[in-house]
């Protein structure tokens, strides 16, 4: 099934913002497909060409190292190869595009490239007008929907779907959708629910991911390590991605040895994968690890030319001999930056955010913030509408909004940082006190580890 | 000093003053020598605490900088120079890179601004300007406020305007009104000022006050008492909710009170304060004010605390320290009736420092010396800039009067 | 009676002055150092903030922000172990040492000072005295610390981290001291610069024993070796006395970097000479050339110790002396053996080529390193 997608999606999203790179959307589809568990290595189930992945994913895979990133990615390639070809030979056959998006949406999972999510449309378009606007092909939709942060388009989807498809799988995506509302007590009733009465590795996931933006980290890896037992499946992608996210918890608690270790250990399910790296890259940056981050970052912007990593490689060298050299890395990426949004500008939003808080002007850093909260008003997205608005000058509207999320029940310590700092800014010692103290509870590190809770250069003068 | 004695003790005596204080063994263990402070500002960890993540990884920029940002702010705060060394110390070690990173430059550049390095901050502000480095907004804001201070309004304009649009909105306006202001705008700045002010109200505190003052400070030059008294009290009332301190505050807002003759006000604003100089000053002003008055106890607390203005003063300069000449020359003008020596140091400062208040001692200096001809380039400036102050008619009137034409 | 009541008068001026103040405003850091140098004995006193030595080394033990007598008193040893690791005080080149005595209170203004007794030694009477002092630079970019030194006459000075050396010239000094000093500064130079050491060892080598044609030809006769070689020394002396002199006394400031290279190449030559002869003929115009560069190079080293202002001829003469005599030394260490074992193959091979090829390859090494600042890890031990 693949409702679980939707939590993995969201974990990534919240990922991608917080350390300023792709959708970690992507991932949760792959994951989810992958993630079908015991149904089955493979995610396609088609002929000819799909047989040469089910052979691949049915191999043993004895060895972590047997299957690389590059390795699943040339599976993947050669599965939506083959999927095209089929489809051409059968362009009446709604069941292998539904098939084919998947793929391309798994696809963009692992690589963070956009195209294949335009590519996924256009096919599911094209199946849902074959099929009828009732179908199975909803859940598709929803889904890709979802990824791309159309939460009123997703729910719609949703609404169109027939009583006949999966329930679980429909509210599993609702619960997704209301997560990324903002509305984290429905969405934690709906996967308690499906915990109990389904209880596979996704839901298990699902609900970690939550608990951990509740700030209970210690049950969100309870959780993780539970979905870990159950998940049977041979995807090398899920098992590295289940450790990474054992590690973004660790991380967030300030326990950054404890971090490096389990990303290694994802590293070593799936290495040359560019997710797991780039998590790595900023664990050794916070751990003050600067040579070994600078050239983890030096790698992964030659490998994956995004521009998240150019950010991340800008704010290594700004520190080195030479900082005119992050200069030139921080406009290539903000080219790239630019010409996502009039792409894709509900996906990209979000991942702008950061570039622009980071290195650009507060006003397009605002209005940013402001289109990604509206779009998916979930905690990430309006902790960086307040800073943005905090930025701009706008203090008393940064200290409404964030309250807004204290009082959501969002519970992370970059909630904290990022309070802190509005109150500090406002004059308002003792709620400032307050807000660094709950920071520093939930991550030693709190007040170092997210830069955007460091206080505003003199913007004054003397 | 003045010894009543015998020349020879006089002599000792001035030796023994100018030699070291006695060394002297404290009567009791339990003699409590000096009480320690544990400084911090709301929502930041202690100066201590961070000093201790600096000290355990020196070499690791994050930790050093989180450091000398709060001891930067600290020194703002409390105007105590060991934190502006505290600052300096912990970023030492990247200063000597033949290219610091933008964060550091910038941090140095405030630090040499604090120390009056006129020259070797506009060197870092012009290297963050020139490159694409994000802090070239900040330096370029920085650079606007230095050339306000050195009394350049067209070139402060210049970089106002530049870097408006990439500043928050009252920023801007408080950098674009104080410009406006010096080249002899002031009503057309205040009325802006004042619109920015109203349209974001919910500004953060710093800023928020350094446009109360600025506004207050224009009110001023035109006469409006009551605006501007308005605009310090609140700001005053915003610093007191915080609970913080801000002594560029609380010094405009004396001159304000001294001015009006509200010496008590006066007192009673700055008594807290025994730790900033240049408070220290304004508040020996107000007593002699009321010293003058009548009030007996006014007068030893105004010649006390303009005696350890003294000795303060003179170990500034043992240590070739002169960010405080404009005080000094106030303290030689207005406290000691010494006005050729005021003439002296306002001259050094002016030098650096170019705002109306320079302008004010410069001319009253120059006039109870009865040098008039040495208020020459005041005159200039104010030609040159079209300042236009109420404050410095009288004196402007008396001195252009006591000049040949 | 009078002193008495003098004595009561100032102090209760001082009472008045500094005992009345209430907390006065924030200060900078500033530390006090008092030192008389007498001949050799050196004493004095340094006052250092209370919160400096707070801030540097933690005194307050229970952590009640107050500090006691008792905490400091307690600490006394390890206040003056800190503050005496952050000063050197030379006699010329050699140190002083110091020790810390008796640890009192002073109050200077705003907030008290552990004032530390001092009591020192120099080696011998200092005709320049150098003060190196770092205190508290490393926590506090703003820390002063102002001088008073008494030493033949009064003197005062302020540190910084940007000029945390001071000298100071005895004004007055006997004849006999400046001479003796410098005399032994220049033996020092010589006898601890390898470079020039070699310079030497190498140029000198073919008046006794050269390579011509491919074969060896030893000098005939000690007085023909003994010619040439007080002609090239002669040569060498006046023209490094001369380059030295100007250079010591700023009539010309060649840069550091060009002389020492140059002073690099003349080693190169001069091993090599032995093994490739270049010359050999007229080698004292090459003593003489060379010279020139050596003399540029020992200046800095007398432009380090300063000449003392009354006595500058003196002071140059005994130098250039000092380096005579210690250049004497390392030809007679070299000539007569080589003279003796001339003909010896032995001698020749096992101990003339091989130093040869060892000057010449680390002249070349030093050449590297000098002209294109290049550094290699053994570097390290060669300077």
């Amino acid at each position: 099934m693949e409702g679980h997608a939707g939590l993995l999606a969201r974990q990534f999203s919240r990922l991608a913002r917080e350390l300023g790179r792709p959708a970690g959307l992507l991932l949760s589809f792959v994951l989810a497909a992958c993630g079908q568990g015991s149904d089955g290595p493979t995610p396609a189930k088609m002929e000819g060409a799909a047989s040469a992945l089910q052979a691949e994913g049915s191999r043993p895979a004895t060895k972590a190292s047997a299957m690389s990133y590059q390795s699943e990615l040339a599976n993947y390639v050669a599965a939506i190869e083959g999927a095209q070809k089929s489809i051409r030979e059968q362009p009446d056959n709604s069941l292998l595009k539904l098939e084919t998006v998947t793929l391309y949406i798994e696809r963009a999972r692992l690589t963070g490239n956009y195209a294949d999510y335009r590519q996924a449309e256009l096919l599911l378009e094209s199946a849902a007008a074959q099929t009828g606007p009732l179908s199975k092909a909803c859940i598709a939709q929803a889904q890709l929907h979802y990824a791309l942060h159309r939460l009123g388009a997703a729910g719609a989807a949703l609404d169109a779907c027939p009583a006949s498809v999966a329930p679980e799988l429909v509210a599993g995506l609702r619960a997704d959708i209301a997560f990324y509302s903002g509305r984290y007590l429905e969405a934690e009733a709906i996967y308690v629910q499906l915990v109990n009465q389904v209880g596979t590795a996704q839901q298990y996931i699902r609900l970690a991911l939550l608990r951990s933006r509740m700030g209970f980290p210690g049950e969100a890896a309870a959780f993780l390590e539970a979905a870990e037992k159950r998940f049977h499946g041979r995807s090398p992608a899920t098992r590295a991605w289940l450790k990474l996210q054992r590690g973004v918890i660790a991380f967030d608690r300030g326990r950054i040895d404890e971090a490096i270790a389990l990303y290694k250990l994802a590293s070593d399910e799936l290495p040359g994968w560019w997710l797991v790296d780039e998590h790595l890259a900023e664990a050794k940056r916070v751990g003050a690890d600067m040579a070994g981050a600078r050239a983890m970052y030096d790698d992964l912007v030659k490998r994956t030319g995004m521009p998240e990593h150019m950010d991340a490689l800008a704010r290594v060298l700004r520190e080195s001999e030479n900082p005119a050299a992050a200069n030139a890395w921080v406009e290539r990426a903000g080219m790239i930056y630019r010409e996502r949004l009039k792409s894709f500008p509900e996906a990209s939003a979000s991942h702008a955010v950061d570039h622009f808080l980071q290195f650009g002007t507060p006003v397009e850093a605002l209005a940013l913030a402001r289109r990604s909260a509206q779009l998916r008003p979930f905690g990430d997205a309006l902790i960086a509408l307040a800073t943005a608005q905090f930025r701009a000058g706008l203090a008393g509207e940064a200290a409404v909004s964030i309250e807004g999320v204290l009082k959501s029940g969002w519970n992370t310590p970059q909630l904290h940082a990022v309070a802190a700092m509005i109150h500090a800014g406002l004059g308002r010692s003792a709620e400032a006190d307050a807000a660094r103290n709950r920071a520093l509870a939930l991550n030693r590190l709190a007040m170092r580890m997210y830069p955007l809770a460091s206080p505003v250069q003199s913007e004054l003068g003397p | 000093m003045r010894c009543v004695l015998a020349p020879l003790a006089c002599l000792v005596c001035i030796a023994a003053a100018a030699a070291m204080e006695p060394a002297y063994t404290p009567r009791s263990d339990g003699e409590v020598l000096e009480r320690l402070t544990t400084p911090r500002l709301p929502g930041m960890a202690s100066l201590s605490e961070l000093r201790n993540q600096w000290l355990a990884q020196p070499a690791h920029l994050p930790a050093a900088l989180d450091y000398a940002r709060a001891a930067l702010e600290l020194h703002r705060r409390d105007e105590d120079p060991r934190y502006l060394g505290y600052a300096e110390a912990a970023l030492r070690p990247w200063f000597d890179r033949p290219r610091p990173p933008p964060e550091v430059v910038l941090m140095r550049a405030g630090v040499r601004v604090a120390r009056m390095d006129v020259a070797g901050a506009e060197q870092d502000l012009n290297a963050l300007i020139e490159s694409a480095a994000p802090e070239r907004h900040a330096a370029r804001l920085t650079r606007a406020h230095l050339r306000l201070t050195q009394g350049d309004p067209a070139a402060a304009l210049a970089d106002c305007q530049t870097v408006a649009g990439s500043v928050s909105p009252l920023v801007a306006a408080s950098c674009l009104a104080g410009a406006r202001g010096l080249a002899g705008d002031s009503a057309g700045a205040l009325a802006s000022l004042d619109q920015a002010l109203g349209a974001n109200a919910e500004a953060p505190l710093s800023i928020a006050n350094a446009a109360f003052i600025m506004a207050a400070e224009l009110a001023l030059r035109l006469g409006l008492e009551d605006v501007a008294r308005a605009h310090f009290e609140r700001a005053l009332a915003r610093m007191r909710a915080a609970q913080t301190t801000d002594p560029g505050l609380l010094a405009a807002y004396a001159d304000f009170l001294l001015d009006r003759s509200e010496a008590v006000q006066v007192r009673a604003l700055l008594a807290p304060y025994p730790r900033h100089d240049t408070l220290v000053l304004r508040l020996a002003l107000a007593e002699r004010a009321l010293g003058l008055a009548g009030d007996a106890t006014a007068v030893g607390a105004a010649d006390e605390h303009t005696r350890n203005l003294v000795r303060r003063f003179r170990d500034m300069r043992l240590r070739l320290d002169t960010t405080h000449l404009r005080e000094q020359a106030k303290l030689e003008l207005q406290l000691r009736q010494d006005p050729k020596g005021a003439l002296r140091l306002i001259q050094s400062s002016w030098a650096k420092l170019r705002e109306p208040i320079d302008a004010r001692i410069y001319l009253r200096a120059a006039l109870d010396s009865r040098e008039p001809e040495a208020a020459r380039p005041v005159l200039d400036w104010l030609a040159r800039t079209g300042l236009q102050d109420v404050r410095l008619a009288s004196e402007l009137a008396a001195v252009r009067a006591a000049l040949p034409r | 009676m009078t002193e008495l009541l003098a004595k009561w008068v100032c102090g209760m001026v001082y009472w008045l002055v500094f005992g009345l103040s209430s907390a006065a405003a924030h200060e900078s850091s500033t530390s006090y150092l008092q030192l008389r140098v007498d001949g050799s004995q050196v004493s004095g006193r340094w006052d250092i903030a209370l919160r400096d030595l707070e801030y540097a080394l933690g005194l307050d033990t229970n952590n009640d922000s107050a500090l006691t007598w008792a905490e400091v008193r307690d600490q006394h040893a390890r206040i003056g172990r800190y503050a005496l690791g952050h000063l050197v005080l030379r006699a010329d080149l050699d140190a002083c040492r110091i020790t810390a005595g008796r640890l009192q209170i002073a109050d200077h203004g705003s907030g008290r000072y552990a004032s530390l007794e001092l009591d020192g030694q120099c080696p011998h009477e200092p005709v320049s005295l150098s003060l190196d002092y770092d205190l508290l630079f490393d926590i506090d970019a703003l820390h002063r610390g102002l001088l008073n030194l008494e030493f033949r006459g009064s003197h005062t000075g302020l540190f910084s981290p940007g000029e945390h050396v001071l000298r100071f010239q005895a004004a007055g000094a006997s004849g006999w001291a400046v001479f003796s000093q410098y005399f032994r500064a220049g033996l020092a130079h010589v006898w601890t610069g390898w470079d020039h050491m070699l310079f030497l060892a190498g140029l000198f080598l073919p008046a006794v024993l050269r390579r011509h044609a491919g074969r060896w030809q030893p000098a005939e006769r000690m007085r023909s070796a003994l010619a040439d070689t007080a002609i090239m020394a002669s040569a060498f002396t006046l023209a490094h006395a001369l380059t030295l002199s100007l250079a010591a006394t700023g009539v010309f400031a060649p840069p550091t970097r060009w002389v020492e290279s140059a002073v690099a190449a003349t080693v190169l030559f001069a091993g090599l000479n032995n093994l490739v002869p270049m010359v050999y003929r007229g080698l004292f115009w090459l003593a003489g050339a060379f010279g020139l560069v050596h003399g540029a190079a020992m200046a800095g080293a007398l432009i380090e110790l300063g000449l003392p202002p009354g006595n500058r001829v003196w002071a140059l003469l005994a130098f250039n002396l000092g380096v005579e005599v210690a250049q004497l030394a390392v030809v007679l260490a070299v000539i007569p053996p080589s003279f003796l074992f001339r003909r010896s193959a032995a001698y020749r091979w096992g101990v003339l080529v091989p130093g040869a090829v060892f000057i010449t390859l680390v002249g070349a090494v030093w050449l590297a390193q000098r002209a294109l600042d290049i550094e290699l890890a053994f570097m390290g031990w060669l300077r």
